[in-house]
């Protein structure tokens, strides 16, 4: 047993010794045995009142010397504590796992376990079986809607792509830096980077950054969603102030599972889950593809003619066309076009059910030495998109060895392997044709015999079909994280553990582009292929003293130093100009461009943890690191930031005797954090010129990027206060934080006007402060041992503003566009900048003599577009709130699960929704070539306003692609993103089959049910990858996904 | 206790011999970067002349559009434009390095290599200038020290150039013994003939001198021009070019014909372009030459046919005469190959700007007939300066009665057409349109885009580039004070 663990035992023994009993003594013998009926090792038995007892040995097996009437204590870290009083010579005992929150141990920083009780902050720990991970191919994704604070995205529905994560909103306001929390790993943190790398080609692409390219992965998506034993999640600065610098934004401990006492145990699951798209925008269906102007058809489908189709007009893009209950249409010469045949055909054809096979096996056991654990996972799974896929293989071998009495050795060995093939976003991909394309023709006719591109628009845009097969980006990842880690206790009150920790992976990437689709087009086609290889070493050492002075009061230390060091070697080589159209091979293209880039933090921390508990009901904790950061400049590298906290448990003091009021505990915490900058980024250098060697001559400029030279480190000062309240013999739980932290000296990239001779300087630059509240409620509406039924409910919400900035800084700005994402001083973060429509003094839409809506930015100059600084907040991307609800249930072999999200508010702009809209493809625009008059006010000629009755035919031109009038307007553009989505839908039956523990038949289903008033998809899915920092913006990317899942798990 | 300390005191030895020495942590530079010490001129000066060449590139994307030489596909007219890549180039790739040379040219006393410098800062400037109108310079690219730069008027831009490009010939004139000078592979235009930097100093003071007719009077402005092309190019071989290579090919040819061939957006010949060289708005009367020899090298037709059709601009996709348009890029045309050069003055320019200035100098106006000898002569020399350039016989051409009119029948339409013609791709053409204010005298022909009445600005020409969005957005107040709408004129106009 550990020690931290001892003064609860005391405290028992201490109890019990009040009532000790004297009687006949006999042999007693059975077994402990859990929920599933397998034995439990290793359990205490002790009997009450008396100093005496055992523990069951690895069958579950135990054998004790009691009187019948004793009462035995049966306890077991993770089960409730049992009582049962003797009566007769065996007695077996079934133990429940442990849902009450009272006596949990939680796993805090550098995996020390802590009871909540004497924790001044908020942890919130989940254990895999009360969330869904089957049929994930995330572990963390898993979490989502589950913890109070935090809040999981997934950026795509490319099987394997990026997940978001964000815990109590962002914290750092740099536009280039990401807000993701530290992903720790049985103690250990592991890289969670999404790297974008470069793969833009040199000319004819119109994307800001390669992160809207691909739905990249976030490297937690590594670990195997079945190995893990439990999560943690450190919210506040408080919880991770040990971790320092990379833990500004919150941590995930991940505990993973280990071999117990017991006979080997063998666990095997096969499922199967079968993805659809989710949602998709509203088409409009009755009219065909024709110009805008003339409605003269640019393409008819035709197979007599050379390409399959006539043209009888020159332009076929737009879906401004005849209705398709029109058979034909006279040319303005007189000719007659034959339309008979036309129909409407769903673009959305092109979506297909993506198929999900997982096979798990895991392998477990203990001796009194030796413990071990084996599992491998292999997954492939075919997307929702042709010719796209995800393959992921892992294997862990997590083992320990207890080398003397003393001295406890333990390793493990992760290794997984990723390939999967891509489909692009964002510019010029698949989805932005897609938006653009007219349903008048059928989505997967494609390619003629030949192999080349069919295509009605004679190449304005791309067949999205055709890009899905000819172009994507594959990639191949192979990842080792192996570790060791020694346990030293050489007296009661001291320990030491020293770990160590190499992460290394390797990954491979191919991006093939062909000469026919619109990127490549401006180079011929071009290939990149990237070569990324990280490798990450830890070294930790903790110590740890604990003293009891007196009775009541007694004090744990931890020092600790740690060293890390982080090393991204990426490199790439982009060739342009194919000679050969179809061949992914650098030796087809003609001229080629080649990068390397090294990126190297290395950072110590030497820290310190002194925690005072005082009749085990008031504890005081507090913490202090020294860092020294690598990227800092050399005079500012080293500071210092302490932290307090402090929890008591008032029940035991002011409601000693209530029986309903089980449980009460407020805490308070007051942390600091401090941060540094990104790699590189102090100081001004000269690069070597991308476009050189140039016909014989190298060349190099002056980076247009500089760093001030005496950057301080960025400061975080939260303040947390919150309390946990059990009620009813802990049936009912309330956990509630309220956080505000106050973030100064931000650092961050500062774009500057070019004009400067610098796009942007890094420096201390403004501070910000974010707040927000917390809120879970758990219950156990029924207890029983057949029947188990508990209902838990979460509610945040995270705030962030600008609170300062420097003078010659007037706003942030994050992404630009028809909506900006900008902050200014006074701004909450997240929020929106667009054009708005002008309104008259009472509010109405303003209608100009034309009948049209007047847009604000629009000024008399007559241009509005120069510039965002005539925009006016016009929304936030974040929402106010966001909460769940859920339940899980037993009854005897049957478990049922269910999770409902309910994210509230949060505006986003739909990146393809205004190419749709101007090429006349969505559902808004069947109402056409009608009159409308506008909802508004006109001039009444005499100074004032009246509703209007200007009628307006509504077209194409006059209407839905005019920018001056409509479609730059945010009331067009920005929509609210809200949703309530089922989350999850499960259920499990347990049979009971001789020779196995058990074997289990499952099902279940993800985002089923998605309630939203945003038309377009999912909106949930970001436009930009994991790991950036632009919220608000959506589309253009591979839509999310709705799952089945079906399976069996075998144990024994 | 005692135990404790001594564990304390393990633990400080661990954490010590884990170093936190300082070149442990010395690892945030970039692997690539290159201290400015260890840098040559040369090594700074290609890349400063591929960004000078970009930049009128960018600019020339959506003036050439304006001027009509090209139209988008479809015949579609370029709207409002900021020509950020311009700007991108001008101060961030440009300006900022050539103060870096400059800066190394006056250490060692290398007073050419200071005056390539400064003729490279005085095409930058004139290129923003003639954008925009008022831009950044007297206080731009101070990097830190200056983070909104107040704008500087184009007088005094114009004034800078003058001075600069006049620096920069009194050094090319004087001596420099510092042993330092551009070598021939960094220096991408001249490869080192320093004589050829020169005469390009006087040329580009003559154009734009030439550009202030309207603020300067006619004649004084023409005059100055004069005397400053005296000492300008004298042969093609002259010519301020950058010439691609099949490794780093021409972006024209990327964007005009490699995206045709495959089927992509690119844009196709204007129908005004044509219209100058097939006989329609000006009628070759010797019956030898019914259209010029240059338009095969500019221009082809869908269906290799001789009838080229240009694009109407605005015209969705018509022709002049009503019927389809048919004329795109030459697929390997001078201008339109991998390795074709980017022009941004010519010893034909050069001809063009004597005989422009002459005509002026003599008191022409934008109708009256008639210049000097010099003139007319500057004016058939440059028709046969650019045709040789590009590879065409001109003796036909010049045969012409409607080109070789006489020096007494000459008139400034025919020097801008033949100027307009031989500047294909070339954004000065915008500076002429701009300059003469669109006159169908001086261009006859030239016409609003078709689809104009349905736009922003119906009857109005676009005069300008809007500042780009980044300088609006971080440098508000100066952009505020400066920007004016796109259809207003520039200073000089």
């Amino acid at each position: 047993m550990k020690k931290k663990y001892r003064f609860l035992f005391l405290l028992m023994v201490f109890i019990s010794a009040t009532q000790l009993l004297f009687a006949q003594v006999q042999t007693v013998t059975g077994v402990v045995s859990d929920a599933s009926g397998a034995g439990l090792p290793g359990v205490n038995i002790r009997i009450k009142g008396t100093t005496s007892g055992t523990t069951s040995d690895l069958n579950g097996k135990f054998k004790i010397q009691a009187s019948n009437g004793n009462v035995l204590v049966f306890s077991f870290v993770g089960y409730d504590t049992k009582e049962v009083k003797v009566s007769g010579s065996t007695l077996n005992v079934t133990l429940q796992e442990s849902v009450s929150k009272l006596n949990e141990v939680v796993v805090t920083a550098f995996g020390i376990k802590k009871e909540t009780k004497a924790l001044g902050y908020s942890v919130t720990q989940i254990k895999p079986k009360d969330i869904d991970v089957v049929g994930q191919t995330s572990a963390v994704q898993a979490l989502q809607g589950k913890v109070a604070g935090l809040q999981i995205s997934q950026t795509g529905g490319s099987a394997g792509g990026g997940v978001d994560i964000l815990i109590r909103g962002i914290t750092s306001i740099d536009p280039g830096r990401n807000n993701q929390p530290l992903i720790i790993v049985d103690g250990l943190p592991v890289d969670n980077t999404t790297f974008a790398g470069n793969v833009l080609p040199s000319s004819g692409s119109n994307a800001t950054g390669s992160n809207e390219q691909f739905n990249f992965s976030n490297r937690a998506g590594d670990l195997n969603p079945d190995d893990i034993a439990s999560y943690s999640v450190l919210k506040g600065a408080a919880a991770t102030a040990l971790y320092g610098v990379r833990a500004a934004n919150g941590a995930i401990v991940i505990t993973t599972k280990k071999g117990k006492k017991g006979k080997p145990k063998v666990n095997l699951t096969l499922n199967t889950t079968f993805r659809d798209v989710v949602k998709t925008p509203s088409l409009q269906t009755t009219f065909r593809e024709g110009n805008r102007t003339t409605k003269i058809p640019g393409a008819v489908i035709d197979p007599s003619q050379p390409d399959g189709y006539l043209h009888p007009g020159s332009f076929a893009f737009y879906s401004w066309g005849v209705p398709f209950t029109d058979d034909s249409f006279t040319m303005p010469d007189g000719s007659v076009i034959d339309l008979s045949h036309d129909a409407f055909h769903s673009p959305y054809e092109l979506f297909k059910t993506g198929v999900n096979n997982q096979l798990n096996f895991n392998i477990s056991g203990a001796s009194d030495k030796f413990n071990y654990f084996f599992s491998s996972n292999w997954t492939r799974d075919n997307g929702i998109l042709p010719n796209t896929k995800f393959d992921k293989k892992t294997f862990r071998v997590n083992a320990g060895y207890k080398i003397l009495k003393n001295l406890q050795f333990n390793t493990s060995i992760a290794y997984t392997r990723t390939n999967s093939v891509r489909a692009n976003g964002g510019d010029k991909s698949v989805f932005s044709s897609l938006s653009y394309w007219s349903s008048t023709f059928p989505i997967n006719d494609y390619e003629y015999p030949d192999g080349t591109q069919k295509n009605y628009t004679r190449g304005i845009i791309d067949n999205p079909r055709y890009f899905l097969e000819k172009s994507n980006q594959k990639s191949n990842l192979n990842r080792w994280i192996a570790n060791a880690k020694l346990k030293w206790d050489p007296y009661k009150w001291m320990s030491a553990t020293y770990s160590f920790q190499v992460d290394n992976y390797s990954e491979m990437r191919n991006r093939f582009v062909p000469p026919d689709l619109d990127v490549g087009t401006h180079v011929h086609g071009f290939i990149v292929d990237e070569n990324i290889n990280y490798t990450g070493l830890e070294s930790d050492l903790l110590v740890h003293f604990n003293h009891d002075w007196t009775k009541d009061f007694n004090t744990n230390l931890t020092i600790g130093n740690q060293v890390t060091e982080t090393q991204r070697n990426y490199n790439y080589i982009r060739g342009e100009n194919l000679n050969v159209p179809g061949v992914d091979d650098l030796s087809n293209t003609i001229n080629t461009f080649a990068g390397t880039s090294l990126t190297r933090l290395r950072n110590v921390g030497l820290f310190y943890s002194l925690q005072f508990g005082f009749k085990n009901k008031l504890f005081v904790n507090t913490t202090g690191r020294n860092d020294w950061v690598s990227t800092l400049p050399d005079g500012n590298r080293s500071f210092f930031y302490p932290s307090v906290s402090a929890s008591y448990v008032f029940t035991q003091d002011l409601f000693k005797h209530s029986s309903a009021f089980t449980f009460g505990k407020i805490r308070i915490s007051w942390a600091q954090v401090g941060k540094g900058p990104r790699f590189g980024k102090v100081g001004h250098y000269f690069i070597s010129e991308p476009n050189f060697p140039f016909n014989g001559a190298g060349g190099y400029r002056a980076s247009t990027a500089s760093g001030d030279m005496n950057i301080q480190p960025e400061k975080d000062n939260s303040f947390e206060v919150g309390t946990n309240l059990h009620f009813f013999e802990n049936r009912l739980r309330i956990d509630y934080s309220y956080y505000n932290t106050n973030v100064t000296n931000q650092i961050f990239t500062v774009g500057t006007a070019y004009s400067s001779g610098l796009s942007g300087v890094t420096r201390n630059a403004g501070d910000y402060k974010t707040w927000g509240h917390e809120i879970l409620v758990s219950g156990d509406i029924i207890r029983s041992d057949n029947v188990r039924w508990e209902v838990y409910i979460n509610w945040s919400t995270t705030h962030g503003k600008v609170v300062a900035l420097p003078e010659d800084l007037k706003e942030i700005v994050f992404f630009g566009d028809r909506i900006t994402a900008k902050a200014k001083v006074g701004d909450e973060i997240g929020s929106l900048y667009g054009w708005v429509f002008q309104t008259t003094p009472d509010g109405s839409r303003y209608v100009g003599s034309d009948g049209k809506w007047v847009i604000t930015g629009s000024d008399n100059k007559g241009y509005f577009y120069t510039g965002t600084n005539q925009m006016v907040k016009v929304g936030n991307a974040f929402p106010d709130f966001v909460s769940s609800i859920g339940t899980n249930f037993t009854w005897k072999n049957l478990s049922f699960n269910f999770l409902v999200e309910w994210k509230k508010g949060g505006d986003v702009y739909d990146k393809g929704y205004r190419n749709a809209l101007r090429n006349g493809n969505l559902l808004e625009t069947q109402f056409r070539d009608q009159e409308r008059v506008l909802e508004g006010e006109r001039d009444d000629g005499n100074g004032g306003y009246v509703k209007n009755d200007i009628p307006l035919m509504i077209t194409a031109n006059s209407y839905y692609r005019d920018w001056n009038n409509y479609n730059s307007a945010a009331e067009v553009l920005l929509k609210d993103a809200s949703w309530v989505k089922l989350r999850n839908i499960g259920i499990t039956y347990r049979f009971k089959v001789k020779h196995m523990r058990s074997f289990d038949v499952f099902a279940s289903a993800h985002n089923i049910i998605l309630w939203t008033p945003f038309d377009g998809f999912d909106p949930e899915a970001n436009y930009f990858g994991a790991g950036t920092n632009i919220y608000g913006f959506t589309g253009l990317t591979v839509p999310l996904s709705q799952s089945y899942t079906f399976g069996v798990k075998f144990q024994f | 206790m005692k135990n404790i300390l001594k564990s304390v005191v393990v633990v400080l030895l661990i954490t010590l011999i884990s170093g936190c020495g300082k070149d442990f942590f010395d690892v945030n530079v970039p692997n690539t970067a290159v201290d400015a010490s260890k840098l040559s001129m040369n090594d700074l000066l290609g890349p400063v002349i591929f960004h000078t060449i970009y930049g009128q590139y960018s600019a020339e994307r959506s003036f050439g559009n304006y001027a009509q030489n090209f139209v988008g596909q479809g015949g579609s007219a370029a709207g409002v434009t900021s020509v950020s890549g311009t700007w991108s180039d001008i101060y961030l790739y440009t300006l900022p390095d050539l103060k870096v040379i400059r800066d190394k040219a006056e250490e060692v006393g290398a007073k050419h290599f200071d005056a390539v410098a400064q003729i490279l800062i005085a095409i930058n400037l004139g290129i923003g200038t003639d954008s925009y109108e008022n831009i950044p310079y007297s206080e731009a690219t101070q990097a830190s020290n200056n983070f909104t730069p107040a704008f500087d008027t184009q007088e005094s831009i114009y004034t800078a150039i003058f001075s600069l490009l006049d620096n920069a010939i009194a050094e090319l004139e004087g001596p420099d013994n510092s042993g330092y000078a551009p070598n021939s592979s960094s220096d991408l235009i001249y490869h080192g003939d320093l004589t050829k930097w020169l005469k390009a100093a006087y040329t580009l003071k003559a154009r734009y001198k030439l550009h202030l007719i309207n603020k300067e009077g006619a004649a004084k402005a023409a005059n100055e021009a004069l005397a400053a092309i005296a000492k300008g190019f004298t042969s093609n071989s002259d010519d301020f070019q950058m010439t691609f290579t099949e490794k780093t090919i021409n972006p024209w040819y990327s964007l005009e014909v490699l995206a045709k061939h495959t089927g992509n957006y690119h844009d196709v010949i204007c129908d005004h372009l044509v219209s100058y060289m097939d006989g329609t708005s000006f009628p070759f009367t010797g019956g030898v030459v019914t259209r010029d020899p240059r338009l095969p090298v500019y221009a082809q037709t869908d269906d290799g046919s001789d009838n080229y059709k240009g694009y109407v601009s605005g015209g969705q996709g018509v022709s002049g005469d009503g019927t389809s348009a048919n004329t795109d890029f030459k697929e390997e045309g001078y201008y339109t190959n991998q390795a074709s050069p980017i022009v941004v003055i010519s010893y034909a320019e050069a001809l063009f700007i004597k005989a422009e200035a002459e005509f002026l100098a003599n008191g022409g106006t934008t109708t009256s007939v008639g210049t000097t000898q010099s003139g007319y002569d500057a004016y058939l020399a440059g028709i046969k300066a650019n045709m040789a350039k590009l590879g065409v016989s001109s003796s036909d051409y010049l045969a012409d009665p409607s080109v070789s009119m006489g020096a007494a029948n000459l008139k400034l339409q025919n020097i801008m057409k033949e100027k307009y013609i031989a500047n294909f791709l070339n954004p000065e053409t915008y500076v002429d349109l701009r300059k003469y204010n669109y006159s169908t005298d001086v261009f006859p022909g030239l016409a609003l885009p078709a689809d104009n009445d349905q736009g922003e600005f119906p009857g109005k020409w676009f005069n300008r580039a809007q500042y780009p969005s980044t300088e609006a957005q971080r440098n508000p107040d100066n952009v505020t004070a400066n920007q004016k709408s796109p259809v207003d004129p520039v200073w000089w106009q």
